[in-house]
């Protein structure tokens, strides 16, 4: 496919939220802070776990097209998906839980209770929550929003078309929600996104360190290519022990290179196939110019 | 070269590093000066009480315009005063030498991120190794580490940790007799204080010391902090280690406190912060303050820093056509130098994954 001019676009900003109009999208995304204690306590009555030092509660990144199919990205749907059953904590510990937990039992045999359990790596298989907002574009019930599947799709996003150098007209990123995990880690989801004259990508990257013990990367990609039909999504989940990533970090002494999730992405995908890889998609009707 | 604190004092507000063997003397000195504190030191009101301050330089000074300038205010700082942070080197430079300035004006407890291991991960040790060129540095400032104390009382009525309570610890005097010169242990009460979080449970939930689901580390609730308030003879227990939107947090019925120094922690997270002030007749009061202002900040003399957002409005979203020509152009030759905010920090860094935007992320 030949490259062709950019549909019409026009930049917006209002507040804490900006983004862009291309042909028949709309893209934006909204940053504001963590969440205060008023606003923890209402996430809270839906979300049972104890919820991540960092929540971006209030933060989203939208992609809307003009027929009423659109993606949006929040974190409190996103932490919905949170393994929250009885032996969800146990999956992975941290590396001193072995020598820790035998000191704990020998010294203070009688706390062995963790009171809420659930997976604290905050893992989630989140991809967006993809809707269609009701009737056609001239019905009266566009307000209503309802949840749409995505397709199983043989088609996956045009890589070449990524590479292809091309003037970026819209970029952002923002971060859903983040957790330290005591100083054991990082859990973090964040969301970046790019559109160019021929197409936009999104991608919303779940990024798991436990040190010593764990990396993993759930990634999510949405992309749509002007002029075609459909929207894509793509969804890989890789990851890998500590110990075989940390053997190609530059200095032994220095592990920040395991701290950036672009570096261990970029390992992770050398050392194998990802152990989930999805291609889905959802016809949107052809976008103008 | 002459031992003048005062000078070196100024030259650190001023951000500027102190030659290494400058560092390798002041480490010395603090150590020398740490050594004869005892584990649980006492300090009598008014004090102000900092909680963690992660190497925000320039929040650590907007922290002395607000609480006052030392000597003038007397300080606890709770700890983590390294890591995550951009001027790890710088903070903990300055509070070493107002430590060694004014001993008694100034209390440094010891903090989870005070620690060898902590610190290879969290960007202190890579600071170092930047700022002035190998490792030694590091080591001098992690082996002053090794001689914080633990713990504060507060005219015998507040206790402040950095982390929070252990099960096997009931008094002070078990703070005492730990043996705190080395490295954090992974476990046990030295390890406990620095990393243990309160939790409020509700309803019929069990309360007391219960375990983290990570599988290292105690959670403690209202009645072990009852408890332990009343076997000591406490009314209040101040820590930090704990992120908070608000910048501090009240817990337990007004027994437990934590206070969070690091406004707009890592730069982005919008959170405000707050300093708690002690006074004459122990009431507490805590000082909310956000992220010193922009301008405030001086530009690194290193240069190399570009504002992520300067570089997206400049390069990205140009709308002038002759501009977004030259756009790739641009943007190719700025990348052989700097690399996009892979880690997210809101600043553009020299960093060893650069790479032109088209293969940023795919």
């Amino acid at each position: 496919m030949s490259a062709t001019a950019a549909p019409r676009h026009r930049l917006f900003a209002d507040g804490p939220t900006k983004g862009i109009a291309i042909g028949d999208w709309q893209i934006a995304t909204t940053k504001r802070p963590i969440c205060n204690s008023a606003e923890l306590d209402r996430v809270a009555e839906w979300i049972s776990i104890p919820l991540p030092e960092m929540l971006f509660g209030n933060n989203e990144l939208v992609v809307a097209h003009r027929s009423g199919v659109s993606v949006v990205f929040n974190a409190v749907e996103a932490l919905a998906l949170v393994d929250d059953t009885p032996e969800s904590a146990d999956k992975t510990k941290v590396a001193a839980s072995a020598q820790w937990t035998r000191t704990s039992v020998k010294t203070h045999g009688s706390i062995h209770k963790v009171v809420r359990p659930y997976d604290w790596t905050y893992t989630t298989e989140y991809c967006g929550t993809v809707s269609q907002r009701g009737g056609s574009p001239e019905g009266e019930s566009q307000d209503r929003a309802v949840a749409i599947q995505m397709q199983p799709s043989e088609v996956g996003i045009n890589i070449q078309r990524l590479i292809a150098p091309e003037p970026i007209l819209f970029y952002d990123e923002l971060v859903l929600f983040e957790d330290e995990l005591a100083d054991n880690g990082a859990a973090v989801l964040s969301l970046r996104m790019r559109v160019m004259p021929s197409c936009f990508l999104v991608l919303q990257r779940f990024f798991l360190r436990v040190d010593n013990v764990l990396l993993r990367i759930n990634d999510t990609r949405v992309f749509h290519e002007f002029g075609s039909d459909v929207l894509i999504r793509e969804y890989t989940s890789r990851e890998a022990p500590y110990e075989s990533v940390k053997q190609s970090a530059a200095a032994a002494q220095d592990l920040s290179a395991m701290t950036d999730a672009n570096w261990v992405s970029a390992r992770l995908e050398q050392m194998g196939p990802p152990v989930v890889h999805r291609r889905e998609s959802v016809v949107v009707g052809s976008s103008k110019s | 070269m002459a031992w003048d604190l005062d000078a070196l004092i100024e030259k650190a507000q001023r951000r500027e590093l102190l030659p290494e063997n400058t560092i390798r003397e002041l480490c010395n000195k603090a150590k020398e000066l740490l050594l004869s504190e005892d584990n649980v030191r006492h300090v009598q009101a008014p004090v102000t009480v900092v909680g963690d301050v992660h190497g925000q330089f320039y929040d650590v000074l907007e922290i002395f315009r607000i609480g006052g300038q030392c000597p003038d205010t007397n300080y606890v700082f709770l700890g983590d005063y390294v890591d995550r942070g951009y001027y790890s080197v710088e903070t903990i430079t300055l509070l070493l030498c107002l430590k060694v300035r004014y001993p008694d004006r100034v209390t440094l407890v010891r903090g989870n991120h005070e620690c060898r291991a902590v610190t290879q991960v969290y960007g202190f040790y890579n600071e170092c190794c930047e700022k002035y060129k190998g490792g030694l540095v590091w080591s001098y400032f992690t082996d002053v580490f090794d001689y914080l104390v633990l713990a504060v009382v507060i005219s015998d009525t507040i206790l402040c940790i950095h982390g929070g309570l252990s099960p096997s610890l009931h008094t002070l005097d078990q703070i005492r007799v730990i043996d705190r010169f080395r490295e954090i242990p992974h476990d046990g009460p030295m390890a406990d204080l620095v990393w243990s979080d309160p939790q409020q449970v509700d309803g019929d939930e069990i309360s007391g010391f219960t375990l983290s689901p990570r599988g290292a580390g105690y959670i403690f609730g209202e009645d072990v902090t009852r408890h332990f308030l009343e076997i000591n003879g406490f009314g209040h227990i101040c820590r930090a280690h704990q992120l908070c939107m608000e910048g501090y947090q009240i817990l337990f019925d007004d027994m437990l406190s934590t206070v969070w120094s690091a406004p707009n922690y890592c730069y982005r997270v919008g959170n405000m912060a707050s300093l708690l002030e002690i006074g004459p007749g122990l009431e507490r009061y805590f000082n909310v303050f956000a992220a010193c202002p922009d301008d405030q900040r001086t530009s690194d003399p290193q240069g190399g820093e570009v504002s992520f957002k300067a570089l997206v409005q400049e390069l990205l979203m140009e709308e002038d056509e002759r501009k977004s020509k030259d756009f790739q152009k641009s943007y190719d030759s700025y990348s052989q130098n700097v690399a996009l905010d892979v880690q997210d920090t809101g600043i553009v860094t020299n960093f060893r994954t650069s790479k032109t935007l088209s293969q940023y992320f795919i």
